[in-house]
């Protein structure tokens, strides 16, 4: 049955869009991602694969992956890149040890085939943390500035207090509206 | 995933772990027999250490059960059998010592191997433990720096003090000379106070001049008025000598008259006679009175000149006061100008000008003014001696003049006495005529006593021309007095020239204090320029310990630069220690999984090193890469399985455990996106994922064939019943 309303919803021609939230463990990932759809705070465990959310925003329904980030499983991520809309790339702003790590992450991420049509937003999370990065050094840190032919995005939020996520899905629901 | 940690080692070590581990180049050739056999010792049992010792000891217990067995047999058994029995025994026991020696010679193998591997540990464990040593050592290098970096704090914060007192210092000093600055400042306000009361003295000084001249003003008025009263005296005395001589040419006009009444009376000739003689003696007393007049004429001459003398020494006594007054004018602006000069002087000193040439200058000019006063203090005590002398001249001349006025007034006397004598004698001849004009006539007698009458009536005119003389000695004596009183105007004017000097002499001696003052000022100068130069010696100082402060604090940064450098190195050393403890912590998960893995080796048989140099070289190929063999990731698979039954730690089977679930429980819409995954984590052909994928499309989908899967031992579904 699930397979006869998705091939209908594909004949409507409303695709859903498929979003996919990366970035290192412990970045807030799982925490965005129930504050998007539920709209609240829950606590999370590491995730240890993924998990796979509707989110309804604006009209808009996205589909959205969040996919574990331990280093272990960091390398399962490409086997979900394909037809991917676009990708929230979460960094952990006051985790300044490792964040040549998540640059080093994210440009080979960039680098995908299947990757090359997909929007991305940086999420500088963790802004609420003392001693965080502001969201200008981490877009020098994750040398975004080096960017070219990428419609991207960077926006500070703080996923526990609910702030830059609004701005941040707004922007991105534009993106994907005025891509089509 | 073990490359890795193979290179890790290698690195640590500088060794190939494939040697410490040993056997790894026979793997590959023994690669796909093995396999098999693997397969057969994976289905004998378990997979542990203790599997395989439990097996190891198992074996000669189960021989030794045999051969219980043939024992109890050989007492079962007939007699004749024993033989065969035997023989069979000592075959058995042949068997068994064939078999026994066999059983040793693997053990012995196997001790050695046991040995060699420990003693590869062992080396292993040596150079780990020089690894830790020589981490101890960069920790020991951390700290030293630590400590280091604590004691350029403490010289830091050491100096930062000896700065603050320093500076402390400084201003402390600098508020003591504020202080002083202060104090001058008072002072010369002070002095400009000064300055201005002696302003003030001298414009009150001035006012006394304006009266010095209002009282050579009225000394002029009074001359003046002196010249005029002589005038009038003239007059008078020229009004007195036209009297004398009215009242001559009466007697004469009244001798005549007698003469004409003795004619007209008779006795003509002894009485014309007798007139004649007394006309005759008449005409020679008024010779003498003509010549008295004369006389009178020259002394009125005479002391005419002496009084136009005395004017003129009058008019050059004031010729001289006026000279006096303009030197005393002069002076008088010199003294101001000196003021101004020294007004000048006080205003340099206000400035502080510090040009001892200039005051120099200065003095000189000031003894040259000095030298000035001098001399017109000299000039004043000429001119008050020449004033002196021309007073004495002038009061010998007045005694003179009195002298004369005496001996005129004696001569008058005289000429009166002389004059009374001839008008007794007169008188007596008169008498006598009358006597004889009694005798002769008494007509005459009447005649006569007219004649007395006016005679009487000429004495009283006589004694007019006496009262008249007596007014004009009093105004004489008036004169005379006019004169003292002139002589005290004058004696006046000279006190007025005294209190005049007196002032002089205040002001000379104001000038002395006002020079004491310059010479203290001079003084102050000097002090203040002897402070300056402390001053400007304690600012060098200062600036010395300015440039050694500077000094101290390029020293503070170079050792601040000191400081964060060696804080970067000891960031540098601590993220090295870090990441050398993150070596360490993976090379120990990576021993203890090495040591969990082995067992899996010895499991089989000899060649179990190749398995397990196989698993590595596999686990760290799969990840990235899905691997071409589904033999090899079965393996894959399997090993994960005996990993499993380990714990599941092992976050890789965790998160294959999940994804599986998670397409196993998924709608195919939602599990087409994970056959990707899943192909990844099973390490699929991309056959199998092909296949995967067309049989998740098919159920999809609601018509097309449902794809090839094969028949048989290779068939990848389960046929439809």
């Amino acid at each position: 049955m699930g397979g006869l309303v998705s091939y209908f919803r594909n004949l409507l021609g409303s695709r859903e869009m498929r979003i996919l939230i990366l970035g290192l463990d412990g970045a807030g990932k799982t925490t965005i991602l129930y504050k998007l759809q539920v709209g609240e705070v829950v606590t999370t465990i590491p995730t240890i694969g993924f998990n796979v959310e509707q989110v309804t925003y604006k009209n808009l329904k996205f589909q959205v992956w969040d996919l574990g980030g331990q280093t272990s499983i960091r390398p399962y991520w490409r086997c979900y890149y394909s037809n991917t809309d676009a990708i929230i790339y979460v960094v952990d702003s006051a985790d300044r040890d490792r964040i040549g790590i998540s640059k080093d992450e994210l440009l080979a991420m960039l680098r995908e085939e299947e990757l090359q049509g997909a929007i991305l937003v940086v999420l500088a999370n963790k802004q609420d943390m003392d001693g965080c990065l502001s969201v200008a050094e981490v877009h020098q840190a994750l040398g975004l500035e080096a960017l070219k032919n990428r419609t991207f995005q960077i926006f500070k939020t703080s996923a526990t207090k609910g702030e830059g996520l609004d701005s941040a899905m707004d922007w991105l629901s534009n993106a994907l509206q005025n891509r089509k | 995933m073990f490359k890795g940690l193979k290179n890790k080692i290698r690195e640590e070590t500088g060794s190939d772990v494939s040697r410490i581990i040993g056997g790894t180049p026979q793997n590959k050739s023994t690669f796909k027999g093995r396999h098999s056999r693997q397969g057969s010792t994976s289905s004998i049992g378990s997979l542990s250490i203790d599997g395989i010792r439990e097996e190891n000891s198992q074996s000669p217990d189960f021989h030794d059960h045999g051969s219980e067995i043939n024992h109890e047999n050989l007492k079962s058994l007939p007699h004749q059998d024993t033989k065969l029995v035997e023989k069979r025994e000592e075959e058995w026991k042949k068997k068994l010592t064939k078999l026994e020696v066999e059983w040793k010679q693997k053990l012995d193998e196997k001790e050695r191997e046991w040995k060699k591997q420990l003693e590869s540990k062992e080396d292993e464990k040596l150079l780990k433990d020089k690894a830790i040593a020589h981490l101890q050592k960069s920790l020991q290098s951390a700290e030293e720096f630590k400590e280091k970096y604590c004691k350029f704090q403490e010289e830091k914060e050491q100096l930062e003090g000896f700065q603050s007192q320093e500076m402390s210092k400084i201003k402390h000093l600098l508020l003591a000379k504020e202080r002083e600055l202060s104090e001058k400042v008072n002072t010369l306000i002070e002095m400009n106070s000064q300055m201005a009361t002696l302003k003030v003295e001298v414009a009150r000084l001035r006012r006394f001049e304006e009266e010095i001249s209002n009282i050579q003003d009225e000394m002029e008025t009074l001359r003046h008025s002196s010249e005029q009263e002589r005038t009038t005296l003239r007059s008078e005395l020229a009004h007195s000598e036209e009297n004398v001589r009215h009242l001559r040419d009466r007697v004469a006009v009244l001798e005549r008259r007698t003469s004409a009444d003795c004619v007209a009376l008779g006795a003509p000739l002894s009485i014309d006679e007798r007139i004649q003689g007394l006309l005759g003696e008449r005409t020679l007393l008024e010779r003498r009175l003509e010549e008295a007049h004369l006389h009178l004429a020259d002394i009125k001459s005479s002391w005419s000149s002496k009084i136009t003398s005395l004017e003129t020494q009058v008019e050059r006594l004031c010729r001289q006061a006026a000279e006096e007054g303009a030197e005393r004018r002069r002076t008088e602006k010199e003294c101001e100008q000196l003021q101004e000069r020294v007004q000048q002087l006080e205003a340099e000193l206000a400035i502080a000008a510090e040009e001892a040439l200039q005051k120099s200058t200065l003095a000189q000019e000031i003894e040259q003014l000095r030298s000035e006063l001098d001399a017109a203090v000299v000039e004043k005590t000429e001119v008050s001696v020449r004033l002196k002398e021309t007073k004495v001249s002038l009061e010998e001349e007045v005694k003179r003049l009195n002298e004369a006025l005496s001996s005129q007034q004696l001569e008058m006397d005289s000429f009166q006495t002389k004059s009374e004598n001839e008008v007794k004698k007169l008188k007596d001849e008169l008498l006598d005529l009358h006597e004889m004009l009694k005798s002769n006539s008494e007509s005459s007698k009447v005649q006569i006593s007219n004649l007395q009458q006016e005679l009487e009536a000429e004495k009283l005119k006589s004694a007019e021309i006496l009262a008249t003389l007596d007014a004009e000695r009093s105004a004489k004596e008036a004169a005379e007095l006019k004169a003292s009183k002139i002589s005290d105007e004058v004696n006046n004017s000279n006190k007025c020239l005294g209190s005049k000097e007196s002032e002089l002499l205040e002001l000379r001696n104001y000038l002395a204090q006002l020079e004491s003052r310059i010479a203290s000022k001079d003084e102050e100068m000097a002090k203040i320029q002897s402070q300056k130069q402390e001053i400007s010696t304690r600012v060098e100082e200062l600036e010395k310990e300015r440039e050694l402060f500077i000094a101290k604090s390029n020293q503070d940064k170079n050792l601040n630069d000191l400081v964060s450098d060696l804080e970067s190195q000891i960031i540098d050393k601590n993220k090295s220690i870090k990441q050398l403890q993150q070596r360490l912590g993976d090379m120990k998960k990576t021993l203890q999984k090495e040591l969990n893995l082995y067992p899996d080796g010895y499991s089989g048989d000899i060649k179990s090193n190749g398995t397990t140099g196989l698993a590595l070289d596999d686990t760290s190929a799969a990840v990235l890469a899905p691997s071409s063999s589904h033999q090899v990731s079965q393996r894959r698979l399997q090993q994960q399985a005996t990993s499993s039954s380990e714990g599941n730690n092992d976050v890789n089977f965790q998160y294959l455990k999940h994804v599986l679930l998670k397409f196993l429980t998924s709608r195919e819409y939602e599990a087409k996106h994970l056959t990707r995954a899943v192909a990844t984590l099973l390490h699929f052909s991309p056959e199998e994922e092909k296949f995967l994928r067309e049989t998740l499309e098919w159920k999809m989908s609601w018509f097309g064939s449902r794809p090839n899967l094969g028949f048989g031992q290779t068939a990848k579904a389960i046929p439809p019943s």
